[in-house]
C-alpha cells in the first residue's frame, strides 16, 4: 500500500502521465481513501493547468526590433 | 560560454533538417537573408525570453541575454547543420546565456550559479490541504490571476523556477527541458516536482475554499 510520501515521489508522473500502469493503480488505491492527498493532486493538477493556460511573460513590445539592431551592427 | 556543438555527420544533419518546419528559414538565413532570420527571431522570441526570464529571473537581463542569443545564433548559423531541430539548438544557447549571466553574479548567492548547481533539494512537504474554490479553467479567464502567477512563479528559486516554465509554460518534454538546462532527466523531474508544490503552495491561500465552504462539501 503507497503511503504518502510515495504519492508525492510519483506525484509529477502521475500528472504527467508518465507512471507505469501497477505505479498508476497503487497511487489511485492510495488517493481513494486519503483525502490531503486527493487535494494536493487536484490542486497541483490545477496549478499546472493555470500556468500552462495563462501564457504569461510575453515578448517585450521593442525585444525583436533591439535583437535585429544588434544582429545587423555586430552579427557580421 | 559557448556554443552547444550539437552537430552530427551529415547524412544524419539532413534527415533531421527535413523534419525541422524551421528548415527553409534557417536554410534562407544561412545565406545572409537577413528577413528569414527576423522571420526566426520573432517565430522563437517569446521562448528564449522565457528561457532567460526563468533563469536569471530579471527582465532586463532577459532582455539582454535575449539578444545575445540571437546574435550568437546568428553568428554561429554557419555552424548548423541541422542534428538537432533548430528551435533545441537556440534553446540551448538561450539556456547557456542565461546559466553564463549566473554566473557573472558573485553577490547575489540566491540567484547565483552555486545555487543553481547545488545537488542537494530540500524536501518539500504540502501543508495546505484546502480544495480551491474554482476549477483552473475559471482562474485562467480571470485577469488578475495572470498576474499573481507571473508573480509567485518569479518568487521560486531560479532552478525550479526554470523547470516549472520550461515544461509547463512551453511545453518541452523532461528530455527537451533537461538538455537545455544541462541537467540529467532525474534532476529535471526532482526540480519540476519541488517548483510545481511551491507554486501550489504560493497560490492555494488566493484559490483556497474557506473553511465554510468546505464544510459544505462534506
Amino acid at each position: 500500500m503507497y503511503s504518502c510520501e510515495d504519492l508525492l515521489d510519483h506525484l509529477s508522473d502521475y500528472l504527467d502521465d508518465q507512471a507505469a500502469a501497477e505505479v498508476r493503480r497503487e497511487l489511485e488505491r492510495h488517493l481513494g481513501g486519503c483525502r490531503p492527498c486527493k487535494v494536493v493532486l487536484d490542486t497541483t493538477s490545477a496549478t499546472i493547468k493555470i500556468v500552462s493556460g495563462c501564457q504569461s511573460f510575453d515578448l517585450p513590445a521593442d525585444l525583436t526590433a533591439k535583437i535585429m539592431a544588434k544582429v545587423q551592427a555586430k552579427g557580421r | 560560454m559557448e556554443v552547444p556543438p550539437t552537430e552530427a555527420a551529415p547524412a544524419q544533419a539532413e534527415a533531421a533538417l527535413r523534419h525541422d518546419d524551421d528548415a527553409p528559414l534557417v536554410s534562407r538565413a544561412q545565406s545572409g537573408d537577413l528577413e528569414a532570420f527576423e522571420a526566426l527571431v520573432m517565430r522563437h522570441g517569446r521562448r528564449v525570453y522565457r528561457v532567460l526570464l526563468s533563469i536569471t529571473g530579471n527582465s532586463a537581463d532577459a532582455e539582454d541575454g535575449a539578444q545575445n542569443t540571437f546574435l550568437k545564433a546568428f553568428q554561429h548559423l554557419g555552424d548548423f547543420e541541422g542534428a538537432a531541430k533548430f528551435s533545441s539548438w537556440l534553446t540551448r544557447i538561450a539556456a547557456n546565456e542565461g546559466l553564463e549571466i549566473l554566473r557573472r553574479r558573485k553577490s547575489r548567492r540566491s540567484e547565483s550559479l552555486d545555487e543553481w548547481l547545488a545537488d542537494h533539494e530540500e524536501t518539500f512537504e504540502p501543508r495546505n490541504h484546502r480544495p480551491w474554490q474554482k476549477n483552473p479553467e475559471q482562474l485562467v479567464a480571470e485577469t488578475q490571476v495572470r498576474e499573481l502567477v507571473e508573480k509567485e512563479i518569479m518568487r521560486l528559486p531560479a532552478k525550479y523556477r526554470a523547470a516549472v516554465m520550461l515544461r509547463d509554460l512551453e511545453h518541452l518534454s523532461t528530455e527537451e527541458a533537461a538538455t537545455a538546462l544541462g541537467l540529467n532527466e532525474a534532476t529535471l523531474k526532482t526540480r519540476l516536482l519541488r517548483g510545481r508544490l511551491m507554486l501550489r503552495e504560493a497560490l492555494a491561500p488566493h484559490f483556497g475554499k474557506r473553511r465554510a465552504q468546505e464544510a459544505g462539501d462534506v
